[in-house]
């Protein structure tokens, strides 16, 4: 599809009337009424104070929402901030918002901006996730100066957490995508980022846009598109990311296989890029930290490990089809353990990518490989919490790493069998 | 006297000699057809083993557990298994088809009935493998969901799917090939009435609460806080 047809007549009209643009900020949205605002008046503020003299353009592509989100959007009022505006953009800042044709989802939304940012050469594109209620001006600046600044193609975020805060991301996605592609990404699952023109330009030319792929998780596969193609890459600071309370938003099972298939998958696409790959290289982290996160209460790790060696027991058909019997034996012992369950770091890599190159093989129908992953996943992270409850900061991090590089050093046996039966 | 004997024994075996001369060039025939159609027969089975080994029949079924089901009764691999059915299928038909060129009409309804009966025998096979293959799909997706789920006894659960879609799929393989229709109705009917009816009373006296939790599960209030303490993302 070209970019013409992407890009309604209406909305073709109104990119005329904009002209070429420095920076675009990108806005998925699909019912978002009661985020919006805050977010509109965030990046206005963020244009006024950060990119007075740039031409800007704040694109709203939303997937048919029936609470008034676009209306809101367009007829945001920036007065309503509440705060003494210090400076103003010495050019004018537009807004448009568009609704787009076809599955509702950030993939088609994306894709959208992306195609704009094309046809209007903007510099840089940042892409804002609209259920963010801790989202503040400085987010987009730091998102968009390293594009603008430093030559980089794509900026990953990097959120200060607790340590129980983001348990897939800290214990499947990182290490997994830090010892796949072989660098240190701290966020691979980027909600919000910036790219350039000639990242978003080659995304859009992806012919991928319509596959369950995309339809599952884009963020992931824009993250490794990033690290697998011709792209200078770097990370930058954000503050706490804080999600709206009271939206709709899917259960953790179906979270967890979307996930998790999008990250199989998107591995499955790069395979050539990653297999050969070993070690892995720091990705460039830009900036301090905008903020700390709340104080957590300490997490009880106990409630997800507690159902592990029923879970085992029960699962244990399926699993007997992807994981190799030492692992699966390994898992049943640990699962079974007479001083608690307990699942190691190195056992914990062994299962990961078992159920990755089962997922390569397709041993199974694809979506029922993740959704076994699920029990397992809960038990590491279970185990994960009650080991390090009493720990300091420091020592969790350190933890942290050590699962990171023993996802490294397992990755020479996935390797081998990924490669045994293609 | 003498004469006659002579003119009969002589008539005698000029017809046996007449039915020989007549009856072998078709047992000839016979015998041809039926080598010819052993070797049709083992050429269609190497043929089927070797197209659906290039298509990955095998791995097929391993991936929706056939294979590990047709182990676990003693039989070859899906594609052996698809050479034997085909290679007996044609076989017996060239066996049959002997009945015409002996000219055995008594036997003529039997190969009516045969070539009647190998369509539907192939649809029955198609149905039952068709229901393995759904029916193991079912499973593994009822397990899964059960598990993640924390619903209580999720093997019971899955294994009840299976066994209702097993036995749907062999009463419609049945069904097919008319054997005992009436039997094969009546029974599945019978049985699976019970079955429900048994379920549905077991749950309404006693899963009350669990119908509660099940649903409250399924349709929780648009608004309601996230009970999950753990943010995972």
């Amino acid at each position: 599809m070209t970019q013409e047809s992407l890009l309604s007549d209406d909305l073709l009209r109104q990119l005329v009337a904009v002209g070429q643009v420095d920076i675009l900020v990108g806005l998925p949205t699909l019912n978002h009424a009661s985020t919006v605002p805050d977010i509109v008046r965030a990046v206005h503020a963020s244009f006024s104070t950060y990119f007075p003299r740039q031409r800007t353009l704040l694109l709203n592509s939303d997937g048919g929402s029936d609470d008034n989100t676009p209306a809101l959007v367009r007829d945001c009022c920036l007065d309503e901030v509440g705060t003494v505006t210090v400076s103003h953009s010495l050019r004018t800042s537009h807004r448009i918002s568009t609704p787009y044709h076809g599955m509702p989802g950030k993939a088609n939304a994306l894709r959208r901006i992306f195609a704009v940012s094309d046809l209007l050469s903007a510099g840089v594109v940042v892409v804002l996730d609209p259920e963010v209620v801790s989202l503040t001006p400085a987010w987009v600046a730091a998102l968009a100066w390293p594009i603008r600044d430093q030559q980089c193609d794509f900026v990953a975020p990097v959120y200060p957490r607790y340590h129980a805060e983001g348990l897939l991301v800290t214990q499947l996605l990182r290490p997994l995508i830090r010892a796949g592609y072989g660098r240190r990404v701290r966020e691979p699952l980027a909600g919000e980022f910036g790219c350039s023109s000639k990242f978003a330009a080659y995304c859009v030319e992806q012919p991928v846009w319509d596959s369950d792929l995309m339809q599952n998780s884009v963020d992931l596969w824009l993250t490794g598109t990033a690290l697998a193609g011709p792209f200078r890459m770097c990370q930058a600071w954000l503050g706490p990311r804080v999600l709206a309370t009271g939206l709709h938003r899917p259960g953790l099972a179906e979270v967890f296989k979307q996930i998790v298939g999008s990250a199989f998958q998107t591995l499955d696409t790069h395979a050539d890029y990653w297999l050969p790959r070993t070690g892995s290289e720091d990705v460039p982290l830009l900036g301090t930290t905008l903020g700390v996160p709340e104080d957590t209460p300490p997490q009880d790790g106990a409630p997800l490990a507690k159902s592990f060696s029923r879970d085992v027991r029960d699962l244990n058909e399926v699993l007997r089809a992807i994981l190799t019997p030492e692992t699966l034996a390994a898992v049943a012992a640990s699962a079974e353990n007479a001083d608690g369950p307990r699942y190691p770091d190195e056992l914990w890599a062994a299962t990961v990518y078992e159920f990755l190159v089962a997922y390569h093989h397709s041993v199974m129908r694809r979506d029922h490989i993740t959704q076994a992953l699920l029990p397992l996943y809960l038990a590491r992270s279970g185990t994960f919490l009650i080991e390090h409850a009493a720990s300091v900061p420091d020592a969790v991090n350190e933890a942290l790493e050590s699962l990171c590089v023993q996802f490294e050093r397992s990755k020479g046996g996935a390797v081998e069998r990924w490669n045994q039966t293609t | 006297m003498a004469q006659k004997i002579l003119e009969a024994i002589e008539q005698a075996g000029t017809n046996f000699v007449d039915s020989v001369a007549r009856f072998l060039p078709r047992a000839l025939v016979t015998i041809s057809i039926v080598v010819v159609g052993w070797f049709i027969a083992m050429m269609l089975r190497w043929l089927i083993r070797w197209v659906l080994g290039r298509l990955g029949f095998n791995r097929f079924c391993e991936r929706f557990d056939l294979a590990a089901q047709l182990k676990m009764v003693g039989l070859p691999s899906a594609e052996a298994l698809a050479g034997v059915v085909v290679f007996w299928i044609v076989w017996v038909g060239f066996l049959l088809s002997f009945v015409n060129v002996l000219g055995f009409t008594m036997l003529q309804g039997l190969v009516d009935g045969f070539v009647l009966f190998v369509p539907r025998f192939v649809v029955a096979i198609a149905i039952l493998v068709a229901g393995f293959v759904f029916g193991n799909v079912a499973w593994r997706a009822t397990l899964l969901v059960a598990v993640n789920a924390r619903v209580p006894s999720p093997r019971v659960l899955s294994g009840a799917v299976r066994a209702l879609v097993l036995i749907l799929a062999a009463a419609m393989a049945l069904d097919q090939i008319a054997v005992a229709r009436t039997i094969v109705f009546t029974a599945f009917a019978i049985a699976f009435g019970a079955v429900m009816l048994g379920l549905a009373i077991a749950f309404g006296v006693g899963g009350g609460p669990l119908a509660r939790r099940i649903l409250d599960h399924w349709f929780p209030e648009r608004d309601a806080p996230d009970k999950d303490e753990i943010r995972h993302l």
